[in-house]
């Protein structure tokens, strides 16, 4: 059973990091904001040269969610890596904490991160260039449900590799995420991808957020319905996929003495 | 009553390529109360052992009860009732120490947490520290820090992995009394890591002396150093470590 007073207590000690820290912080609110000004400025320069749609919200719109999903796995191996830097796994794990317990600290805490992330850079977007993300409605929930999902899942993945792995691969806890940027179709259609990695997109969930999200705002029609059942079970999959490789890398992790010298 | 039976506890590392077999099958138990030492040269064993203890690492074979239950299937309730102070293990750098303190208090459940960290940082001697960042603490600071973690559930079964190693001599002796006093104030059993000979001679009741991953012997300090016609416990140590001593 999952202890509510230990997910509190990790979720405190990864807050208290965030207070403490300046570039922690920065990652909440700084780089979002960057991102979203150079993009948001390219867009609206591409706009200008008479394209017809409005491409630059698409853009926008597409950078926002794919902050949003990269930020999130990031976030569950950084909070891994924090401990492993600091030399804390040992006194963290010599608690009753579970590994369950510390998964769900992870997520609530990068969900609440990511919520105040989305809604700085969703007002940000509405005041600088006018795009309302929120007008996008119930089925703008539904995505940023799906990219939350995705992204735990990937962080899940990320974080294992760091179980088996440690500080040697800490560089894919930034960059793993970054492989499938190309084919997610984050700011074009995927039907100029070429065919072998058409292919592979069709696997990933996010490339039908980012498609279906291309749509409503150039064409302000909703994506098939078939699109929305995929998304849900290629989520369903990924997720269950993800804390599985977790919990093996995390029991795997144990018998090799790993958190007593995260190397 | 015995508190810990640990029963032909094997640890191997990479079984299938090169295995190392870091503990041969040991086997002791630790009565409630007692101190119970174990002693051994660097690689011996003896974290491995406490490691296994708190669960940090998982043995290849053999059984361990703590407090009456089979530990690897009452995990959770078992470490709650224990804690562990190593000095090969440090807190959250960018945390201060009353927040370290308040994080593993919450860990454990611990209500009025805020009377039980003033009470310890008191008793270790840094209340003035209360607000400096782990990363900012001296070795012995931090030793310090480790210590009122490791005190900060009330623990029925305390591990110590050389626990003193980077203190003064003088706080080291405060410690060593405090430690002391709890044990018999609270029938606290204590399990023990240590190369200060003189210090594991006062504090423990008996010692397990490991020698390449099994036990040569277990007795009292004076025991042992009688048994080996030795002043004391650190001849009978090295006599041990240089193969004088027929296993």
């Amino acid at each position: 059973m999952i202890e509510v007073h230990r997910v509190k207590a990790f979720m405190l000690r990864h807050a208290y990091e965030i207070l403490a820290t300046f570039d922690r912080k920065l990652d909440i609110i700084f780089w979002p904001t960057v991102d979203l000004l150079i993009f948001g400025l390219l867009s609206v320069y591409i706009q200008r040269l008479n394209v017809g749609a409005n491409v630059a919200a698409a853009i926008i719109g597409g950078l926002i969610l794919w902050s949003l999903v990269y930020n999130i796995q990031r976030d569950i191996s950084v909070t891994l890596l924090e401990d492993m830097w600091s030399r804390n796994l040992f006194n963290l794990f010599a608690t009753p904490l579970k590994v369950s317990e510390m998964l769900m600290g992870t997520l609530i805490l990068s969900l609440l991160k990511a919520m105040v992330t989305i809604s700085f850079t969703t007002f940000l977007a509405w005041q600088l260039f006018d795009l309302n993300l929120l007008s996008l409605g119930l089925v703008l929930a539904f995505y940023i449900l799906n990219l939350f999902v995705f992204g735990w899942a990937f962080g899940c993945l990320t974080a294992s590799i760091i179980f088996r792995f440690g500080a040697r691969v800490q560089i894919f806890a930034w960059s793993l995420l970054a492989v499938l940027y190309p084919v997610s179709g984050v700011f074009y259609p995927l039907s100029t991808l070429p065919a072998a990695l058409a292919r592979i997109a069709q696997f990933l969930p996010i490339s039908y957020v980012f498609e279906g999200l291309r749509e409503l705002i150039l064409y302000q029609r909703l994506p098939p319905s078939s699109d929305f059942v995929w998304i849900v079970v290629l989520n369903v999959i990924y997720l269950a996929m993800g804390v599985l490789v977790f919990v093996h890398g995390f029991k795997n992790a144990k018998q090799r003495g790993w958190f007593i010298h995260p190397i | 009553m015995d508190i810990v039976e640990v029963k032909n506890l094997r640890k191997t590392y990479s079984p299938n390529k090169n295995p190392v077999h870091a503990l041969r099958g040991i086997s002791f138990s630790v009565a409630k109360g007692e101190v119970f030492g174990i002693l051994g040269v660097n690689g011996a064993g003896k974290s491995t052992t406490l490691n296994i203890l708190i669960g940090l690492l998982t043995p290849t074979a053999g059984t361990i009860k703590i407090l009456g239950k089979d530990f690897f299937k009452n995990e959770e309730e078992i470490k709650n009732r224990m804690n562990i102070a190593t000095a090969y293990a440090d807190l959250a750098n960018n945390l201060s120490v009353y927040r370290n303190l308040k994080v593993y208090a919450l860990m454990y459940g611990v209500r009025n947490y805020e009377h039980k960290i003033n009470e310890l940082i008191e008793i270790f001697g840094i209340k003035h520290l209360k607000d400096k960042w782990f990363g900012d603490l001296s070795a012995g600071e931090r030793t310090r820090l480790n210590l009122s973690k490791s005190l900060i559930n009330d623990p029925e079964i305390l591990l110590l992995d050389e626990p003193t190693a980077s203190l003064d001599p003088s706080i080291a002796a405060h410690i060593r009394d405090h430690l002391l006093q709890l044990q018999k104030r609270k029938q606290l059993t204590i399990i023990f890591t240590s190369h200060n000979m003189p210090e594991v001679e006062q504090m423990c009741d008996r010692v397990a002396l490991l020698h390449q991953g099994q036990i040569y012997k277990i007795d009292t300090p004076d025991g042992l150093a009688a048994s080996h016609k030795a002043p004391g416990l650190e001849e009978v140590f090295i006599k041990l470590a240089r193969g004088e001593i027929e296993e």
